[in-house]
């Protein structure tokens, strides 16, 4: 190889000179063609370069001169275009241009004769991988390469032309495919990350007071009002948890959590359902989170009820009052003109209440049940909607009068707004079981232990024992009982059924314990539990316990019931109050 | 309609900025060159990466599914946490503005997010069509996959579409002025 280099150069000195005769270049030019023949030489471009007419040279040679530094891009180029020989190539653009032998004066050097490969000089230089001569031959290119080819981002590398219209080489599509983010970027993903977490546990909160308060409506649509309002409280009882599990005890009573004011209207709305604008209205007038003035159209109007039935009632009371004072306590039938006078001068009176009026001033002044009766038949005719006022004092009249069938027929229309009303069906049980129609009575004691919500599954239990009783079963009833105070040891109507259960058997000592364990543990007695007490009291000689009873009627502006009167007088005995008749007290 | 599309994306700046840093992200995973790495241009590609459309048939679908998949989870829970208490239970409804607490507002913030990030959920129109010529075009995806991606896909076309020309922003602006306004 060397000699080959010293032979060319040699013979370039020899022949570059400015001898322009073809003789001296023919024979290097037929040894170099030999020698190329013996080498990888292209032996096809030589003899061609060889071949190349002198203006041709020229050309290349005075392009070298000013443009030295494409003669690596020119070589690399010209080693494309042979069979991989750079050698040769370089050796023969090097020869036409001169500039390895730094002969730069632009004159024609030769025709190729004193050629020889150098093929060696390419091996020694070139890399294995190619990419530097990729490199050298791109950059020598660059010129090459049109403007609309090049990549748009490096702008020095040919566009991967395997996507059609992409504008970028395949070295910046793998530097692009791995472009970072900024810190700025990833801070923020961070700080949105930690939001979602905060807006995650929110959306678990909402969730959490919100599932009963859509359960509640949803049983709504269905007539469970009962059940309805229980998923409200069980609502309001979730905000307590949360409030005070963020808060602890909650000293600052800082409030995060809250069941909404949306809740309370359906609240009241499902209280005036069950009990009418009364105690709606009265509810919306009490409740702080409520805002009158904001008051939707439909709560607006059972508000502006509620206002109309306490007016028309303050009016009444005024005017009696005015009649007391004048002449004396009025009559009967003085009070009842007056109220048919007022609802006839009046516009703006609430006219179902005049007529319910009428029936409590019968009750009070102890009218035959038949004329009760026929003011509430008189107002279920005339306001039909109203049922809020007249069905359940109806009810109550027909029962205790043994219409069983009218009684049956109320209890229906009671179970048509409210599917959940426990006293309802246990009233239409009780018509059904007066009736002797055992297969109704166990048909509705079905549907009573279907649709009783959790709350009142303990008064269900209480019936069933009171049926037992009633049969006879005192045993049984007694250990329905049991079982039911054993799992709801503060529900008062299973210590009632046990103590009647235990006056039937005769064990009046037994009767009193059980009832005053009830008396003692609850915080507000109903009046049907403190009638059972006053008679196993008087029963039992325990009369301390008689005159506190007494004392809280008195105090309530009320008194013991007829049969439980009777009881405690000796005129009537346990067995026929409650085993015939309504089978109870009240 | 690009002006439109712009001022939609920069009043849910918050949203339309992580909506494009996802899509980078789903970028990187698949290996798809990034071609400007700026979100916010005043363009119609405001509040997406330029990048190069996907080869794959894989990759033309995840770049437009997984991008809307997580703006939909952050919409679905920004959204749920400010609605539920605001809307449904209407907390703090009887206070005046100014008297109602701090956490009131958060939960507005929250409406606001997810209001946001439901109006970026959706892949560019190119992206989709891209999806659409990789799966459903000449050498598309076999008939079970084709099945299996028929809903996603008509979901994110015609949200992108949507997006494109702004009826998402208007639907749930009126969506959500509503739900203040009945408040």
């Amino acid at each position: 190889m060397d000699d080959f280099e010293k032979n060319n150069e040699l013979e370039n000195e020899a022949e570059i000179p400015e001898t322009e005769g073809s003789a001296a270049f023919d024979e290097p030019a037929e040894e170099v063609t030999a020698e190329s023949a013996d080498t990888e030489a292209p032996e096809t471009e030589a003899p061609a370069a060889f071949d190349e007419p002198a203006e041709e040279v020229i050309a290349e040679s005075a392009d070298t001169e000013t443009q030295e530094e494409e003669a690596p891009a020119a070589d690399e180029e010209t080693a494309e275009e042979t069979d991989g020989d750079d050698a040769g190539a370089e050796t023969t653009d090097t020869e036409v241009t001169g500039t390895e032998d730094g002969q730069d004066d632009g004159e024609p050097m030769l025709e190729g004769g004193d050629l020889q490969p150098c093929e060696d000089i390419t091996d020694e230089s070139s890399d294995e991988d190619g990419s530097e001569d990729q490199i050298e031959d791109t950059e020598e290119n660059i010129e090459d390469i049109p403007e609309e080819e090049l990549c748009k981002r490096c702008f020095a590398r040919r566009r991967d032309t395997s996507v059609e219209g992409f504008e970028y080489c395949s070295v910046c599509v793998d530097e692009m495919a791995e472009t970072k983010l900024s810190f700025g970027a990833f801070f923020y993903i961070v700080l949105s990350t930690a939001v979602f977490m905060i807006a995650a546990v929110f959306m678990l909160a909402g969730i959490y007071v919100a599932q009963p308060v859509a359960k509640a409506q949803i049983v709504a649509g269905q007539h469970r009002m009962t059940q309805a309002m229980e998923q409200l409280d069980v609502a309001d009882e979730r905000v307590e948890k949360l409030n005070s599990r963020v808060f602890g005890q909650n000293k600052n009573n800082i409030i995060l959590f809250e069941t909404g004011t949306n809740t309370e209207y359906r609240y009241i709305r499902f209280l005036n359902v069950l009990t009418g604008p009364p105690s709606a209205g009265e509810t919306i007038e009490k409740t702080e989170t409520i805002n009158i003035e904001k008051l939707p159209k439909d709560l607006k109007a059972i508000h502006d009820e509620y206002r109309l039935f306490e007016d028309t009632y303050d009016l009444v009371s005024n005017e009696f009052q005015s009649i007391y004072e004048t002449t004396g306590e009025p009559d009967f039938d003085t009070m009842i003109a007056k109220i048919d006078q007022i609802a006839q001068e009046n516009d703006n009176v609430h006219k179902p209440a005049l007529e319910y009026i009428k029936y409590y001033l019968a009750k009070n002044s102890g009218a035959p049940e038949d004329v009760q009766q026929s003011y509430l038949e008189q107002l279920e005719k005339k306001y039909p909607d109203c049922v809020w006022l007249y069905l359940n004092p109806l009810l109550n009249l027909y029962f205790d009068a043994g219409n069983y069938n009218k009684v049956i027929g109320c209890c229906d229309k009671i179970l048509k707004i409210n599917v959940n009303d426990v006293s309802a069906m246990t009233y239409k049980a009780r018509a059904y079981y007066n009736l002797d129609k055992q297969d109704k009575v166990d048909e509705t004691v079905k549907l009573l232990e279907k649709n009783c919500t959790e709350n009142s599954k303990s008064k269900v239990n209480a019936f069933k024992a009171e049926l037992k009783r009633r049969d006879g079963k005192f045993d049984e009833a007694i250990a329905i009982c049991d079982n039911e105070i054993e799992k709801y040891p503060k529900k008062e109507e299973a210590y009632r059924q046990k103590a009647i259960a235990l006056m039937l058997k005769g064990d009046m000592k037994g009767a009193h314990e059980t009832i005053l364990i009830a008396y003692e543990q609850a915080d507000d007695a109903s009046f049907n539990m403190l009638e059972i007490l006053a008679i196993t009291a008087n029963k039992t000689g325990d009369k301390e316990k008689i005159e506190e009873i007494e004392n809280i009627f008195s105090y309530y502006g009320g008194s013991l019931s007829s049969k439980a009167q009777a009881c405690i007088e000796g005129t009537m005995t346990v067995e026929q109050i409650f085993m015939e008749g309504t089978g109870d007290i009240g | 309609m690009t002006a439109l599309y712009i001022i939609t994306k920069i009043i849910t700046l918050p949203m339309s900025y992580l909506k494009s840093l996802w899509e980078h992200i789903t970028c990187v995973i698949l290996r798809l060159a990034i071609e400007h790495k700026e979100c916010i241009k005043m363009d119609e590609t405001c509040g997406h990466v330029e990048h190069r459309l996907a080869d794959k048939k894989a990759s033309a679908y995840f770049v437009c599914a997984i991008p809307s998949f997580v703006m939909f989870l952050v919409a679905l829970v920004t959204l749920a946490a400010g609605a539920i208490p605001l809307f449904y239970l209407g907390t703090f409804k009887y206070l005046a503005l100014a008297k109602r607490p701090l956490v009131f507002w958060l939960y507005v913030v929250f409406v606001y997010l997810g209001g946001s990030a439901l109006c970026n959920m959706f892949p560019m129109v190119e992206d989709v069509l891209k999806m659409r010529e990789k799966i459903y075009g000449k050498d598309g995806a076999n008939l079970f996959v084709k099945i299996i991606l028929f809903l996603p896909f008509l979901w994110l076309t015609a949200g992108a579409y949507l997006e494109k020309y702004c009826v998402t922003f208007l639907l749930t602006a009126g969506a959500i002025a509503a739900g203040f306004i009945l408040l």
